[in-house]
């Protein structure tokens, strides 16, 4: 699907009604899922759906095709996953999950390290400490691995250089690591 | 891919078994998103009001809180619609027991079989419900599932028995019940509603028990009772304390129910033809959209079988609220509402609520002095301390 849709040449922009149908069934199980992944809460993420496609539906006609659809859509998704998480009412929610971790330098040689925790981790324990990471590592990390995004169409979705997104993956990473191996899934 | 890769990636069927396990798009949340195209087409564009600093925000609603307080404290409470006391005895000439509607036969009447005491409940379409047989200006007419129906006149007092409508089987009716009941001892109060529930093969949704400061109780309970015990739910409920308030209604769902139960036999004929051409599908793509039909289908088929499920529990089940309190002990219980009418009793009981008002505010000013006067104490020396030395400096040198 991802491969007709990536550009604008299947996507019919003037029928709208047919354009929604064909991005909804080709993105909308994602954007569900990009949702919940920020916002924690299945009716929020169907609110951030409805949205999300509200708004594609409305400014169809203003896309210019610089990016893919798909790292239009994720940006609209991601726009307004942000802008839930700004409400004064998400923010009281996500107080109680503050991130207490600091940050974490990260020599070069310890990659490998990290690597080896995390193939080692049990999934659904990886899962539950990728959710509790803070969500400028959360969004990277979920793009990247679960997205199957490269860096360039994170960043782009994001409004990031390829290099902060380099960056934070390396320190979420990191941060997992650091998670995990307090849960005892460190296998030295 | 790499081995880092590989390591995360673990997360999107761990995600799938578990945070997103059968939830997707369904068709109902399409039909969410056309009505809110629609509402955002329909809504016209307009600019953002402008974001209102905290204060300005907290300035309004300050404003607007001191004046309903004061407005409230001047004015009493707002009027609240009362039901005015009625017998509910209906003369031994109607055979029914139920509530009914105006202007409508009443739905999803119970009588005990061969009773020939009853209660009526007429419920005015739009309004509270009128207990007994002094409804004012209407006509009602009342229709059993015994053997007799029951009219009302418009002068508000005969009763006639009129001839036998048959219930019709099958209809689906949604039972619901309020009261707020005056109690002698809350925590009795309580045990008996919870054995009614228990009798009646019933269960208790929530319930709650709160003893106040003054030695008070208030309590709440949420029944749900099987439908056939209603009536004598309700004459036990009646007799646990003295109403104040209650509210009965009804909800016919006879119409959306078998519309539900046609439009799943409909759905799950057409997913069964769906299937046989996507058995015989040629073609990749025709397999493919037949499939995805079919998933569509089924959804739609489960959401329409859990709305049916809902249904049959509402209708099985009547829901019945009550709210009761035990008055402080040694404390005589407000007047009942219907008390004190009339302008001067009016104005008299909005003065004396000025008075209170005002006798609490001049509580709160000094409990507010007590609090801050340690503070005003330690600024008050610090003050004079600093003044002292202040003053010692300016004459030291002249000295």
């Amino acid at each position: 699907m991802e491969a007709t849709m990536a550009g604008t040449a299947a996507l019919d922009l003037a029928d709208r009604e047919r354009a929604l149908e064909q991005l909804v069934d080709a993105y909308g199980d994602s954007i569900l899922q990009l949702a919940y992944f920020y916002l924690k809460d299945r009716d929020l993420a169907e609110d951030i759906f409805q949205d999300v496609f509200t708004r594609v539906y409305l400014q169809l006609h203003t896309f210019r095709g610089e990016s893919s659809v798909k790292t239009w859509i994720y940006r609209i998704a991601v726009n307004l996953c942000h802008d839930r998480l700004r409400s004064w009412n998400m923010r009281r929610v996500l107080l109680l999950g503050q991130d207490f971790l600091s940050n974490i330098p990260l020599l070069p040689t310890e990659v490998d390290a990290v690597e080896q925790v995390l193939a080692n981790a049990d999934r659904q324990q990886l899962l539950q400490k990728v959710m509790e990471l803070p969500v400028e590592y959360r969004e990277v990390v979920l793009l990247y691995y679960y997205e199957e995004m490269d860096t360039r169409e994170v960043a782009e979705a994001l409004r990031l250089s390829v290099g902060t997104v380099r960056s934070r993956l390396h320190r979420a990473r990191a941060r997992l690591k650091a998670m995990l191996t307090e849960g005892g899934y460190a296998h030295d | 891919m790499t081995e880092r890769k590989r390591a995360l990636t673990d997360l999107r069927p761990a995600a799938q078994e578990t945070l997103f396990a059968g939830w997707r798009v369904t068709p109902e949340l399409k039909a969410k998103l056309r009505a809110r195209i629609s509402q955002a087409e329909a809504a016209p564009t307009r600019k953002a009001p402008k974001a209102r600093k905290p204060w300005q925000r907290w300035g309004g609603a300050t404003a607007v809180a001191a004046a309903a307080v004061v407005t409230l404290a001047i004015l009493g409470q707002p009027p609240v619609v009362k039901e005015e006391a009625r017998p509910a005895e209906v003369s031994a000439a109607a055979v029914t027991d139920g509530y009914g509607r105006s202007g409508a036969p009443a739905e999803g009447l119970m009588k005990p079989p061969g009773s020939a005491e009853y209660t009526v409940t007429v419920m005015d379409e739009a309004g509270p419900p009128l207990s007994g047989v002094e409804a004012k200006g209407k006509a009602f007419q009342v229709v059993t599932t015994g053997a007799s129906a029951v009219e009302f006149d418009n002068d508000d007092t005969a009763v006639t028995a009129v001839p036998a409508v048959e219930a019709q089987p099958g209809r689906k009716i949604v039972l619901n019940a309020e009261y707020q009941l005056q109690v002698t001892d809350a925590v009795t109060a309580m045990q008996r509603l919870q054995t009614l529930a228990a009798t009646t093969a019933g269960y208790v949704v929530d319930a709650a028990l709160n003893k106040g400061h003054d030695g008070s109780w208030a309590g709440r309970l949420t029944l749900r009772l099987p439908s056939g015990q209603y009536n004598g739910a309700i004459a036990e409920i009646r007799r646990i304390g003295e109403v104040q308030q209650e509210r009965q209604w009804s909800q016919d769902v006879t119409e959306r129910y078998y519309d539900l139960e046609a439009r799943i036999r409909i759905q799950e004929e057409y997913e069964r033809k769906l299937q046989e051409l996507a058995a015989k599908a040629t073609t990749f793509d025709d397999w493919m959209k037949l499939t995805r039909q079919i998933n569509d289908t089924r959804a739609l088929i489960e959401q329409m079988q859990g709305s049916l499920k809902l249904l049959s529990n509402q209708v099985e089940y009547s829901t019945i609220n009550i709210l009761f309190t035990q008055p402080a002990p040694g404390k005589e219980p407000p007047p009942p509402p219907d008390e004190d009418k009339g302008l001067w009793a009016s104005m008299t009981r909005a003065f004396q609520r000025s008075i209170d008002w005002f006798g609490a505010l001049g509580q709160s000013l000094l409990v507010g002095a007590a609090a801050v006067a340690p503070f005003l104490v330690a600024v008050a020396v610090f003050g004079l301390i600093g003044l002292a030395l202040w003053r010692r400096r300016r004459t030291g040198p002249s000295a």
